[in-house]
Order: structure tokens, then C-alpha cells, then sequence
């Protein structure tokens, strides 16, 4: 049945239909691991949880009620391929992948210098764009390795603006491009030869002398001749030399600095650039890494099967999150004990990120909504809300400052929680004023409904994207009445169950 | 101490690391904890309030006066309960304390940056765009423990810190209490705006509802959740948030520190440490007067002079001086040179911080400027020595390691010597 299943839903793709144990499909590798490992994989996770987690992951968003409801009443058999190919294509699907980028591209230290300096607005639509387009992976690469120009006409530029800091060589730069397009961490290489790493601090600086060139100048991208400088900065570790990468290979003759670093990056050993990307979004879905770690073995052998597919559909991103999403690893159920995860016998089950976890949280406390009426009142008190775009990477910005202690990524942060963030949640005096506002979803679904079932059950589909089970909404009903003041319309009793929401375990994590 | 009298120090160190049992046979022998530490006395610091000058005081307004000099200003200088040392007139209630601090006149770094200094001064490290360091709060809480309450060790009042927990556990890190005004908007919120017990009632209906769903996704990242929501349950529904509400405090002493933002800090400052709170941190600016640095200044310590003077007469008074550090600091100086719109600019060649408490000496002068003030004549102190004698008052052994992100061994600091001249 499983067998049958897969070979229907890998038609319904479009993809070359696969005897279902062949080791060189994704689940027939799984399946293969399983039998080997004497493992029994866990019962796929029902529809709801698969709507939620497939939303979150490919829109980093939350479906909203209309839509789950929809889906669980579907019986069509080919109805999860066709909400991944639905999403997919989705506008929100475009907009959290360059929200996403942002994210990665700028590091987590975005401030209003930055969004004052660079073009987050056309880096923004430009991502969009490489997204609705299927733009193939290396061009993807090769746009922010090597555009110069203005960074309103050439987009990926501002990449580099973003890392180079004026007067200073290009260590950071460097090293953000071999982190983020390698999967490489080099930075201890910049001061000193790393006793683990096999990157020398001359290797760090002759890599680095690729990007020696480059400046910010009136908000263009430019390449200068290079000198010397007068004075080298010791207390980076700086050293002057040829450009030269971490391989030892150099510009071929009359290659541009930009191509010749771009092609030496798409032919590293063992496709690096593949291997990180696709590593990359598995980590995303999975909450995993398939790389091995210091700590962790990874799936190397996973790793190599799925960077051939991606490789042999054109280096397509979507095609990718298509893949992963599409698998039966991805679709079981995420209940069941921890061990079972390591060889993915069960289900994802991972915190959100951070872009996730801030669509949400304008989703939950309609922030959007509210910011949009004030701008409509006062165009001038918010300037960047004239393009929702730059607004919202603003909000990121203030709301990590808010929620997110100084010093720390705030993806660490959210992994481990933080007692700051907890109270936060929990107590702070916005969030408990927000919660009861007019325009919140407690007065919205209150207006909506005077059934207290109902009410109940709408507040659970849009915070959890489930209907409460039956014993739930019994307990529910039971303390809206209880805690509630009938001469406030029962709303204290409401707002608990909306706080409830939000602080569960059940919100915050995707299963 | 006749067991120990024969170890080498080595040996000492190798019974420690060896585990608690030999630890606390150190402790009943009274050797002193910390590793590394020499034979001194014993470190007094257990509290410190640090009082930080956002935007960079002029020394040459403040602390360290030239008057009739080419860049001395209007300002006059006054005697102070400290012998010969003075001070600006417009610190009239503090020149009656100085008798309890020791005036630090030549710090000095290579940074006229906010925000990189502003790191610098409150880690005692440089920014590093690969890795972060701990704020000094949060090392000092991580080094002596959490103080017996169930507030956090580190709490910063007014403002952003510029560093946090960094690579220490996350309940290191500073709590921030944005508003000097209304410090309570996050830990007394619910009671504050909502029907007492809600928040007990919200805290009952959630565990209820995720027993469930958490037991059938049992992973330590959700009972690692847990525990963090556990931890801010209890500050939250603590008997110790009552140290929140200053209005308890009687009238007299509410009149002595003011009725102002500040005023009213300085006091929350000293209650939170009275219920055991490690180290708090209030910002109070900004002093960046790059235009009419001296009607600025001349507003600003009004403002600072009375909380100041009322924090280091309260605490002497109740004998908690003794082990609790006040510091009163900056990240940079300001320009001798007097600009055109009649303000000063940034200045690292020299500038003054103000320590008191805690092992720290009174009445003390430490470091000479020039007679203009363009730069140190005598004892120079960089910002690591700074950190190294605030270390040594609170015991910690700044050789210590932690071992920071990408298994990367970081010291508590690098380099500085205790400047022994700050030392009771």
C-alpha cells in the first residue's frame, strides 16, 4: 500500500515513477536505513499537523482557519502533493524565501544603519523573483559573488556591501561568503592557523584578497585598483597577499575578479556549494544537519543521493523544498521518543525560526493590520511601511531587540529559549494589552461567534492549525465560563485560553 | 589549615580539579576558592551597582576639573568630605560622599566610537565580529553563583545592554527593564492591568493543556522549554518582586535619593540587591554634548548628583558599602578642546570613573592628568587593568576559560594588572 502510494505520489509530481525500494529514491533510502537499523517507522502525521508543518516550512506561515478546514474535508487522494505544489507557487511561499535570505545574506545583526545605507527593498523583490523564477542555484551564487553596480539596479550587490566595512579589509565578507555558500567556517583562520581547522591564516588572507577590490561608494558596489596599505591592521590578523583560494587555485587569464571567484566556488571539490545548500534546507525542514558536525555524525550518504537529484533538476530550490516536503520521512509523525530521530523513524519536530516565528507573531497579535491603519493615518511617523517590505525587515530588527537578548543569534536563542523571552511572553504589558484589543483575534473571533464551542475552536485552528479534540474543548468551554466576568462579555477567560495559545510548547515548536 | 600547610600551590589546584571532595575539603581548610588566587585578602565584592554615563561624561566638567586653563570651561571646582580632592560645584551632595570613593582620572582606550566603546567598557574585550563576550554582570553572576533570590542575577534598568549572556548559560544574561519609569512592565504587567491572579490562572491552564502534547514529544528541547518557562514562573510569581515596588520604601528615603526616574532607580538598584541580585546595571544620559556641553552638564548632574549621593550614603549607612561596589562610568571622556557650538566631542586619551564599595578604597585620587587635561601625566589605566582590579574585588580569576562557541577557549580577560592603589 505504502509502495503504491509512493509511486502515486511521485506521478502526481511529474517525476520519473521509481520501484518503491530503489536506494536512489529518497524514501527508498529511508526505507533501506530503517530495515538495516531494525527500526519501525512512525504512522504518517495526520493532515493537520502536515498542513501546519508544510505551511510553516515552505511560507512561513500559519494556514489559516478557512483553508484547514478545507484541507481536512478534502478527500482528494492526491491532496498533500497538491498543497506543496499550491504553496510552492504561493506569493508567501516568494516572500518568506527572501525574508529567509535576508536573514542568511545579512547575518542576524541587521540594524537602521544598514536598512538607511543598503536596498533591502530590491534585494527583497529581487529574491521574490529568483523564487517565482526557479532562478538555478549557481546563478543564484554567482550573482552575489560577483555583481558590482548600483545597489538598487543590481540587487545581489548589496551582499558584499553589506560585509565590507569601510577602511578595513574584507575578513568579514570573506569569511560570510565561504560560510554561507560553502558551508564552510574559516574565521579562526583569519588571526591564526586553527589547531583543528585545515585553513591557515595565509590561506584566510590570500582567499580573502578576492574581495580586495571592492568598495561602497554612493551606494554603488565599485571595484578599485588594489595598493598595498600602508599600514596592514594586525589586530585582524591582516596579512597582504595575491588572491589566491583555499585550494590554491587563481583567475584564469583574462577572467574578471567576479567570474573567477564565482566558478572556483561552483568547482570546489566534492560540489561544496551543492552539498551546503541542500544541507542547508534540510536543516530548515528537519531541524537536522546532514553535514557531520564537530558532535554529530550527520547522514553523508543521505547528503550525496539528494545533492545528485538536486543537481540533476537544474540546481532548482523549489525542486529541492518540493523533494524534502514531498518525502515520507518528512510526512510521519512527529511523536515518539527522541532516539528514533536521529534516524528520522519519526518525524521533524523543531523550533521555529526566526523569520517564522515573526510572521506568526504579526500574524497572531495583527501587527500588520495595526501598522497599516497608523500608516494610512500618519504617513510620515512610518517611513519604511512605504514598502511593506523594508517595514517588515524593520520590525524583525526592533522586535529581535525585544525579544531577543543582545550577543546571542537569535536562532540559538529561540532553540534554547531564554527566561528573558519567556517573560516576555508570558507578562509583557504590550503583548497583554495587544491581546484584548479591538482589532485582536480574541474580539475578532468574539464578534464572530457567540458560540463559546465555535469560538474555541476558531482560536485553536488559527493559533495551532488544529480543531481542539474533544476533551479540550470541553475544558476550554468550561473556563471561558469560569474565568470570565459575564459584565465583560466572558473576554478574561477568552484572552487566557489566546495566552495559553501562544505560550504552549505546542505553538512554538512545529511537529 | 595544618593539612594544607605542606601543598604546593599545583597541588591545591589539582585537588580542586579533582572534584567537590576535594573542594570542600579546601573550603573547611579555608583555602580560598577561587583558583589562581594569591595570597591577598580575601575578595569583598558579593553586589555591584554600576551607574553608566550613556554618551560619555566630561571628565573635565565632572571629576577632574582645570579651572582657568585654556580648556577648563565655566565650572568651579569645590572641596569634598575627601581631604584634598575636588570636584565640580554642581555635585554639591557628592562632594559630601567622596570620602567613600576613589576617583580613577586616567582611564583611557583608542575607541571615540558609542557603540563599540560601550561594548568595550562593559566586557573588557573588544568587539569581535565572530565572537561575542558575556556582559561583566553576567560573568559576575556566573563566577559567585545567583544570589539567594529567585530574581535574575543581572538586571540592567533604563536601557539595551550592548552585551548579554554571550557564551554563558542564558540565565546569566542581563533581564532588561527598558523604562526607568515604569520598570515593571514586563513582571508586573498582568497584576498590574488585569484581576489579581490571573497570571497563576493562566500559568495553571497552560501546564494542563501541554502535559499532553509534550509528553508524546518527548525531546530535550522541549524539556529544556519547560524548565525556562519554570525559571521565568518563578520570578514572576516570586515574593521577591516586591523589591519592584519602591513606593514601600518610607517617605524620607524616597525624598533622599528624589522623586525622579533615576531617583527612583538608584533605590530599586539598592532593594533589588537587598533581596540578593548580583549586579544592576541603570543607563542615564545621554551626555553626548557635542553642542552647549555646559548647560547639558549642568542639567545632568543635577539630575545624577542627589540619587548618587543618597545610594552611597544609604548603602554606607546600612554597612552593605562593604560588599556591595557602586561604579559610576562612561565609555570615553569629552574633548578638552571647547567647540564652536560651545560643546565637546569625544576624548580617549583620559577620562574618570568613580568606584566605591566593595573592597574599594575611600577618598582616594588614583591617576594624574596634565595641567590642561590633554593627557595623562602620571598612571595610566587601561580599561583591562579597569577590569582586573573589579575582578579582584569580586574574587574572580580572570585567567579563568570558558569555552566560547566552535570550542574556542576564551578568558574571563586578557591581560591588566590590579591597580593596587584602588584597594582598601
Amino acid at each position: 500500500m505504502i509502495a503504491f502510494c509512493s509511486v502515486l505520489l511521485a506521478a502526481a509530481l511529474g517525476l520519473q515513477a521509481r520501484p518503491a525500494h530503489d536506494k536512489d529514491s529518497l524514501d527508498g533510502w529511508f526505507e533501506d536505513l530503517w530495515k538495516r537499523r531494525d527500526l519501525k517507522p512512525a504512522a504518517p502525521c495526520d493532515d493537520a499537523v502536515f498542513l501546519r508543518r508544510v505551511s510553516l516550512d515552505v511560507t512561513g506561515s500559519l494556514p489559516d482557519p478557512e483553508e484547514i478546514r478545507a484541507f481536512l474535508k478534502s478527500g482528494r487522494k492526491d491532496k498533500r502533493p497538491a498543497k506543496i505544489e499550491e504553496l510552492i507557487a504561493s506569493p508567501k511561499a516568494a516572500e518568506y524565501f527572501a525574508y529567509q535570505w535576508i536573514q542568511w545574506l545579512m547575518g542576524h545583526d541587521i540594524d537602521f544603519r544598514d536598512l538607511n545605507r543598503l536596498n533591502f527593498g530590491a534585494l527583497c523583490d529581487w529574491l521574490k523573483k529568483a523564487w517565482s523564477e526557479d532562478m538555478p542555484y549557481d546563478d543564484f551564487v554567482t550573482a552575489f559573488l560577483s555583481s558590482t553596480g548600483s545597489l538598487e539596479d543590481s540587487p545581489a550587490a548589496n551582499f558584499a556591501a553589506k560585509h565590507l566595512v569601510p577602511d578595513e579589509p574584507p575578513a568579514g565578507l570573506a569569511r560570510a561568503a565561504a560560510r554561507l555558500f560553502l558551508g564552510s567556517d574559516i574565521r579562526c583562520a583569519q588571526c591564526h592557523d586553527h589547531p583543528f581547522d585545515a585553513t591557515t591564516q595565509e590561506e584566510f588572507w590570500s582567499y580573502a584578497a578576492f574581495f580586495r577590490p571592492l568598495r561602497v561608494e554612493a551606494r554603488r558596489l565599485v571595484e578599485v585598483p588594489v595598493a598595498k596599505p600602508p599600514r596592514l591592521r594586525e589586530d585582524l590578523g591582516e596579512l597582504f597577499l595575491e588572491p589566491r583560494f583555499l585550494d590554491g587555485r587563481q583567475a584564469e587569464a583574462g577572467e574578471t575578479r567576479g567570474a573567477a571567484i564565482a566558478r572556483i566556488f561552483l568547482s570546489v571539490e566534492k560540489d561544496a556549494v551543492g552539498r551546503a545548500i541542500v544541507d542547508r534546507y534540510w536543516k530548515l525542514c528537519f531541524g537536522r544537519a546532514l553535514l557531520p558536525g564537530r558532535n554529530t555524525k550527520g547522514q553523508p550518504e543521505l547528503l550525496d543521493l539528494l545533492v545528485k537529484q538536486f543537481r540533476t533538476q537544474k540546481s532548482s530550490l523549489r525542486g529541492l523544498v518540493r523533494a524534502i516536503a514531498s518525502s515520507r520521512a518528512y510526512q510521519l509523525s512527529s511523536e515518539g521518543p527522541e532516539a528514533s530521530r536521529e534516524f528520522y523513524a519519526i518525524g521533524p519536530l523543531k523550533m521555529m525560526n526566526t523569520v517564522q516565528f515573526m510572521r506568526v507573531w504579526n500574524h497572531a497579535f495583527q501587527w500588520e493590520a495595526y501598522f497599516r491603519q497608523q500608516y494610512e493615518k500618519h504617513p510620515e511617523r512610518l517611513p519604511y511601511m512605504k514598502n511593506p517590505d523594508v517595514f517588515w525587515i524593520s520590525r524583525t530588527m526592533q522586535a529581535k531587540e525585544f525579544l531577543f537578548p543582545k550577543g546571542r543569534d537569535p536562532e540559538e536563542v529561540l532553540a534554547n529559549g531564554t527566561d528573558r523571552l519567556a517573560i516576555k511572553l508570558m507578562n509583557n504589558r504590550d503583548i497583554q494589552l495587544l491581546m484584548v484589543a479591538q482589532f485582536g483575534h480574541v474580539q475578532q473571533v468574539m464578534k464572530k461567534t457567540a458560540d463559546p464551542g465555535n469560538r474555541i475552536e476558531e482560536l485553536f485552528l488559527l493559533m495551532l492549525s488544529r480543531p481542539p479534540s474533544k476533551s479540550e474543548k470541553a475544558k476550554m468551554i468550561e473556563h471561558a465560563r469560569s474565568a470570565g466576568r459575564p459584565e465583560h462579555a466572558y473576554i478574561d477567560g477568552y484572552a487566557d485560553i489566546f495566552w495559553m495559545l501562544f505560550n504552549a510548547s505546542e505553538f512554538i515548536f512545529i511537529g | 589549615m595544618a593539612h594544607c600547610s605542606n601543598c604546593s600551590r599545583r597541588d591545591f589546584v589539582r585537588l580542586a580539579l579533582g572534584g567537590s571532595a576535594a573542594l570542600g575539603m579546601a573550603a573547611k581548610v579555608g583555602v580560598p576558592f577561587a583558583l589562581g588566587q594569591d595570597k591577598t585578602a580575601p575578595a569583598k565584592a558579593k553586589a555591584c551597582i554600576l551607574l553608566w554615563m550613556q554618551g560619555a561624561q566630561s571628565q573635565l566638567d565632572t571629576w577632574d576639573l582645570k579651572p582657568g586653563t585654556e580648556f577648563g570651561g565655566p565650572f568651579k571646582p569645590i572641596a569634598t568630605s575627601a581631604g584634598g580632592v575636588q570636584i565640580c560645584e554642581h555635585l554639591p551632595r557628592t562632594a559630601k560622599q567622596m570620602d567613600k570613593v576613589s576617583l580613577l582620572r586616567t582611564l583611557n582606550s583608542r575607541d571615540p566610537n558609542h557603540d563599540t566603546a560601550t561594548y568595550f567598557l562593559h566586557t573588557g574585550y573588544r568587539e569581535n565580529p565572530d565572537l561575542q563576550y558575556p556582559h561583566v554582570g553576567s560573568v559576575i553572576v556566573e563566577e559567585l553563583g545567583p544570589g539567594k533570590t529567585d530574581l535574575p542575577g543581572c538586571v540592567v534598568l533604563g536601557g539595551e545592554p550592548p552585551a548579554g549572556a554571550a557564551y554563558l548559560p542564558a540565565d546569566r544574561g542581563p533581564a532588561i527593564i527598558d523604562r526607568l519609569t515604569n520598570p515593571t512592565d514586563d513582571l508586573l504587567a498582568t497584576n498590574e492591568y488585569f484581576a489579581k491572579g490571573t497570571l497563576e490562572r493562566r500559568w495553571k491552564l497552560l501546564r494542563g493543556f501541554e502535559e499532553d502534547w509534550n509528553r508524546k514529544h518527548a525531546d530535550t528541547r522541549i524539556a529544556e522549554r519547560e524548565r525556562t518557562y519554570e525559571r521565568a514562573w518563578k520570578i514572576l510569581s516570586s515574593a521577591d518582586l516586591k523589591a519592584f515596588e519602591v513606593a514601600r520604601e518610607p517617605e524620607a528615603v524616597r525624598k533622599a535619593y528624589g522623586e525622579t526616574p533615576l531617583g527612583k532607580a538608584a533605590l530599586l538598584a539598592r532593594r533589588l540587591v537587598q533581596a540578593g541580585v548580583r549586579f544592576v546595571e541603570i543607563q542615564y544620559g545621554s551626555w553626548d554634548t557635542h553642542s552647549d556641553n555646559f548647560g547639558g552638564h549642568k542639567r545632568l548632574m543635577g539630575d545624577i548628583d542627589g540619587p548618587y549621593a543618597a545610594l552611597l550614603e544609604d548603602l554606607s549607612r546600612s554597612g552593605m558599602l562593604s560588599d556591595t561596589m557602586v561604579i559610576l562610568m562612561g565609555e570615553f571622556g569629552r574633548t578638552p578642546k571647547i567647540n564652536v557650538g560651545q560643546g565637546r566631542d569625544h576624548w580617549t586619551k583620559c577620562w574618570s570613573a568613580c568606584l566605591a564599595g566593595g573592597g574599594i578604597a575611600g577618598g582616594r585620587v588614583v591617576g594624574k592628568t596634565n595641567e590642561n587635561g590633554t593627557d595623562i601625566a602620571e598612571r595610566p589605566v587601561s580599561v583591562a587593568d579597569f577590569y582586573a582590579t573589579i575582578y579582584k574585588c569580586f574574587g574572580v580569576n580572570p585567567d579563568k576559560k570558558y569555552m566560547g562557541p566552535g570550542s574556542r577557549p576564551t578568558r574571563i580577560l586578557e591581560g591588566g594588572d590590579v591597580v593596587k592603589e584602588l584597594l582598601a
